[in-house]
C-alpha cells in the first residue's frame, strides 16, 4: 500500500479512499490535490482546522517540498570547481575517442585476416562471390538444344464490338531519345534475364542429376532387395522340405514301431494258442453241443431232411382231406335230394289224405241234416 | 488481351454519376455468386453479361490474365466455372503452370480447386481433359495434393476413366497422375482398393509404348502392396506374359520387373509354371541386351524356388549354359539359380561335375556375389 503524506501536517497516513487519507489511526482529512506553497500554508492551515483536523504540527524544516534556504538566492558555484570539472569532461571525451579508435583498428583487423600465402605450384584466380551471377563478358561454352514447345490454340476471330474507354484523353509529343535509350536501358535488365536464366538452369540441370543418381541408387537397392528376397523364399522354401521331410520320417518311424509292437502280440498269442487252448478247444466244443449251444448240426437236419418231409406228408394229408370232404359232401347232397323227394311224396299223400277225410266228415255232416 | 470480358465497360457507360469501380465490383460479387454458389438472385445475376475479348497479334490467348500474387488463385477458380470455354482454358493452363509452386498448390488445396477440376476430367473438350490431367499430375507430387486427390471419390472415378479416353496425350498423362500416385505407399493402398490394378491390367494389350512404360511402372508399384494374389486371380499375370513377345527393351524390362514382384508370391510361381514361362525366360536369358539377361535371370531365381520349377530347368538342359554365363559375368541372379537348381539331387549330380568351375568364377571384391558364390558351393557339396 502506497503511503501517503498529509500535506497539512506533514504526517504519514494509509489512503482509504481515492481521495481520502487516514493519519496513524487518530485523525483523517481530505487529500488535496492542488499544489501547497509556503504562502499558502497558513490559510490550508485554517482549512485543516474547519475541517476537524485535531492539531498542527506545521514544521516546514522536513516537509520535503520546502526550499530551506533564501529563495532569492541561487547555488554558486566556485572557480575552481568549474575547472575541476572542465578538466573531467575533457578526459572522459578523450577517453571515449581512444576507445572508439581502438575498437576501430581491432575490428578491421578481424575482418580482413588476409590472404594465406600461397601453396608452391599453385596461383591465386579471381572467383565471383556475390549472391547473383554477372556474365563475365567473356564468351563461354555454348551448345544449342532445341525443344517442341507445346502447340497454341489458334487464333479466334477478331470481334466486330469494342468496349467504351475507362479515363480522360491527353496527348502529348515525345521525340525520340526524350524518354530513353533503348539499347542503353535494356543492357541491365538483359543482363538480370539472362543471369536469373542461366542460375535457374543450373539449379535444375543440378537437380535433375541429383535426382538421376537417387533413381540409380534406388534401383541398386532394389535389385539387391530381390536377390536378397530370393535367397530368404529358397531358405524358407528348404526349411519347409526339411521340417516337412522330418516330420514324414517321424511319422514312418512311429508306425513301424506300433506295427512292429502288433507282430510281436501275435505271435505271443500265437504261441499261447498253439499250447494252452488247443487241448480247451474239443473239450468246450463238445460241452457246447452238449448244452445245445451249436446247433449247426440238428439244423442242417431239419432243414435238409425234415421239412421236405414234412411238406410232403402235410401236402398227402391236406389232400385226402379235401378228397374226402368232397365225396362227403356229394353223399349229403344226393341223401338231402332222395329225401326230399320222398318227404315231398309223403306230403302230397297226407295232403290228399285229408283232403279225403275233409270230404268225408262234410258228407257224413250233410247226410246228417238230411 | 483487351478488353477484359468482365470490365463491362458498355455497363460503364449507362450512367456517368456511378463510379466505374463500383460498377465492374458489382459485376464481379454476381459473377462469384454465379460460379461460386449456383446462382439464385435472377435480378443480380443481369449484369454477369460478359463483352467479347480483341486479341493483340502477339498475346498469348492461352493464359489467363491475371494469374499474379494472392489474387490469382481465387480468381481462376472462380473464372473455371465460366460460360466461355476460352476463359476456361486460360484459367486452366494459368493453374497448371500456377501449382508447381508448392506454396501455391498449398493455397490452391485450401481452395478447393482440386475438387474444382475434377469435371473437366471428362469435359468434351480434349484439350481442357489433357490439361487437366497435368495438372492432377503437378497436384500429386505433393503429399497434400494426393490426399486431396484421393479423399475425392469423383476425381478417382473420373481418373478411371481417363485410362479409356479416345486421346493418347490424357491416357498419357492420367497414367503420370497415377505414378505419381502410387510412389506413395498409403495412396498406392487406396489406387489397389480403388480397383486399379484390373483397370490398368485390362489396357496393356492395345495401348502405345511411352503409356505402356508408365502402366507397367504402376503395376510394379502396386504389386508390391499385398495385391499380387488378387491381380494373378485378375489375369494381370497373363496380360504381362503377352508383352513378352514385344521387341523394345524397356518395354522388356518392365513386365519382367512385374513379373518377378508376382512370381515373388506362391501363386505367382504356380502361375509361371503353368504358363510355362521358362522356355520363354531361357530365349529372354540368351538375348543380347544384358538389362533384359538380368531381368529374366532374377525372374528365373524366384520360379526355381518350387521343386516344379527346379525339375523343369533341368528338362530344358538351362544349368550348364547358366554356368558359362557365370564364368563369362558373374551374376548374383544366376547364381542363385544355380543354388536352387543344386538343391535338386539331379543338380547336384551334374553341378558337382564343375565344382571347380564354379569355384573360380570371378566375383572380385563384391560381397555379395562372395557369398551368393559360397552358398553355390556349399548346397552343391552337401551330402544327405
Amino acid at each position: 500500500m502506497k503511503t501517503q503524506y498529509c500535506p497539512l501536517c506533514n504526517r504519514g497516513g494509509l489512503s482509504v479512499r481515492n481521495d481520502t487519507v487516514k493519519f496513524d489511526n487518530l485523525h483523517s482529512c481530505k487529500y488535496l490535490l492542488t499544489p501547497v506553497t509556503a504562502e499558502s500554508l497558513t490559510n490550508l492551515q485554517k482549512k485543516c482546522q474547519t475541517m476537524n483536523h485535531p492539531q498542527i504540527f506545521g514544521n516546514l524544516t522536513f516537509n520535503q517540498r520546502l526550499m530551506r534556504n533564501n529563495i532569492f538566492s541561487t547555488p554558486v558555484v566556485m572557480d575552481c570547481e568549474k575547472a575541476q570539472v572542465k578538466k573531467y569532461i575533457e578526459m572522459k571525451k578523450r577517453q571515449s575517442v581512444r576507445k572508439y579508435d581502438e575498437l576501430k583498428v581491432l575490428n578491421a583487423k578481424l575482418v580482413r585476416i588476409g590472404t594465406p600465402p600461397l601453396i608452391t605450384g599453385r596461383k591465386h584466380e579471381p572467383v565471383q562471390t556475390e549472391l547473383f551471377l554477372e556474365e563475365l563478358f567473356e564468351k563461354p561454352d555454348e551448345s544449342e538444344v532445341a525443344l517442341q514447345t507445346d502447340y497454341f490454340l489458334n487464333k479466334p476471330s477478331t470481334p466486330l464490338y469494342c468496349s467504351t474507354k475507362m479515363g480522360q484523353d491527353a496527348s502529348t509529343q515525345i521525340e525520340s531519345g526524350d524518354l530513353f535509350d533503348y539499347d542503353v536501358e535494356i543492357q541491365p535488365i538483359l543482363e538480370v534475364l539472362v543471369n536469373k536464366t542461366i542460375e535457374q538452369a543450373l539449379i535444375e540441370v543440378l537437380e535433375e542429376e541429383e535426382i538421376a543418381t537417387l533413381r540409380e541408387q534406388q534401383r541398386k537397392f532394389l535389385e539387391l532387395r530381390a536377390v536378397e528376397k530370393a535367397e530368404q523364399q529358397r531358405l524358407e522354401e528348404q526349411d519347409r522340405r526339411l521340417r516337412e521331410e522330418k516330420n514324414r520320417r517321424v511319422k514312418q518311424y512311429e508306425e513301424g514301431i506300433k506295427k512292429q509292437q502288433e507282430t510281436k502280440e501275435r505271435v505271443a498269442a500265437a504261441v499261447l494258442l498253439t499250447g494252452y487252448i488247443a487241448e480247451l478247444l474239443p473239450i468246450v466244443l463238445e460241452g457246447l453241443k452238449i448244452s445245445g449251444f451249436l446247433l449247426d448240426e440238428i439244423k442242417t437236419d431239419v432243414q435238409q431232411e425234415f421239412m421236405p418231409w414234412l411238406m410232403k406228408e402235410l401236402k398227402k394229408e391236406i389232400g385226402t382231406m379235401i378228397q374226402s370232404r368232397s365225396i362227403l359232401e356229394e353223399l349229403v347232397k344226393k341223401i338231402i335230394k332222395n329225401r326230399f323227394k320222398i318227404y315231398t311224396q309223403l306230403g302230397d299223400e297226407y295232403d290228399a289224405s285229408r283232403k279225403l277225410k275233409v270230404k268225408s266228415l262234410e258228407n257224413i255232416c250233410k247226410e246228417e241234416e238230411y | 488481351m483487351y478488353p477484359h470480358p468482365q470490365l463491362n465497360s458498355y455497363l460503364n457507360g449507362l450512367s456517368l454519376q456511378t463510379s466505374k469501380i463500383i460498377v465492374n465490383r458489382t459485376v464481379y460479387k454476381a459473377l462469384q455468386e454465379k460460379y461460386t454458389r449456383g446462382g439464385r438472385n435472377s435480378e443480380f445475376l443481369r449484369v454477369t453479361s460478359i463483352q467479347p475479348q480483341c486479341f493483340a497479334p502477339h498475346v498469348d490467348v492461352t493464359r489467363a490474365k491475371c494469374g499474379f500474387k494472392q489474387f490469382a488463385l481465387p480468381k481462376l477458380n472462380m473464372e473455371l466455372g465460366s460460360d466461355d470455354p476460352l476463359i476456361v482454358r486460360q484459367a486452366l493452363t494459368t493453374l497448371t503452370d500456377l501449382l508447381c509452386y508448392p506454396e501455391k498448390l498449398s493455397e490452391a488445396i485450401q481452395l478447393n480447386i482440386p475438387n474444382s477440376l475434377t469435371d473437366f476430367l471428362v469435359s468434351n473438350d480434349p484439350y481442357l481433359r489433357e490439361r487437366v490431367a497435368m495438372a492432377y499430375a503437378t497436384i500429386a507430387n505433393q503429399v497434400s495434393g494426393k490426399e486431396a486427390i484421393l479423399k475425392n471419390l469423383t476425381t478417382v472415378a473420373n481418373l478411371s476413366r481417363g485410362l479409356d479416353d479416345s486421346l493418347a496425350a490424357v491416357r498419357l498423362q492420367v497414367a503420370r497422375v497415377l505414378e505419381a500416385l502410387a510412389n506413395n505407399n498409403s495412396a498406392a493402398d487406396k489406387l489397389c482398393i480403388y480397383g486399379f490394378v484390373k483397370a490398368i491390367s485390362g489396357k496393356l494389350t492395345n495401348e502405345r509404348k511411352d503409356i505402356l512404360i508408365i502402366y507397367l511402372s504402376i503395376l510394379e508399384l502396386l504389386f508390391h502392396r499385398n495385391s499380387k494374389a488378387a491381380a494373378i486371380k485378375n489375369g494381370s499375370f497373363d496380360e504381362i506374359v503377352a508383352l513378352l513377345s514385344r521387341k523394345d527393351e524397356i518395354l522388356l524390362c518392365k513386365s519382367l520387373s512385374c513379373l518377378r514382384v508376382l512370381c515373388e508370391d506362391l501363386s505367382g510361381k504356380q502361375k509361371a509354371l503353368e504358363l510355362d514361362l521358362l522356355v520363354k525366360l531361357k530365349e529372354l536369358l540368351t538375348d543380347k541386351r544384358e538389362y533384359v539377361n538380368l531381368e529374366a535371370a532374377r525372374v528365373m531365381s524366384f520360379i526355381t524356388i518350387t521343386s516344379r520349377g527346379k525339375l523343369r530347368l533341368l528338362e530344358l538342359r538351362m544349368p550348364s549354359f547358366l554356368l558359362l554365363t557365370l564364368t563369362q559375368k558373374c551374376c548374383p541372379s544366376q547364381e542363385l539359380i544355380l543354388t536352387n537348381v543344386a538343391e535338386a539331387p539331379e543338380g547336384r549330380r551334374m553341378l558337382l561335375k564343375y565344382e571347380s568351375l564354379i569355384e573360380n568364377i570371378a566375383v572380385g571384391k563384391n560381397q555379395v556375389l562372395q557369398r551368393h558364390r559360397q552358398t553355390l558351393l556349399d548346397v552343391v557339396r552337401w551330402r544327405p
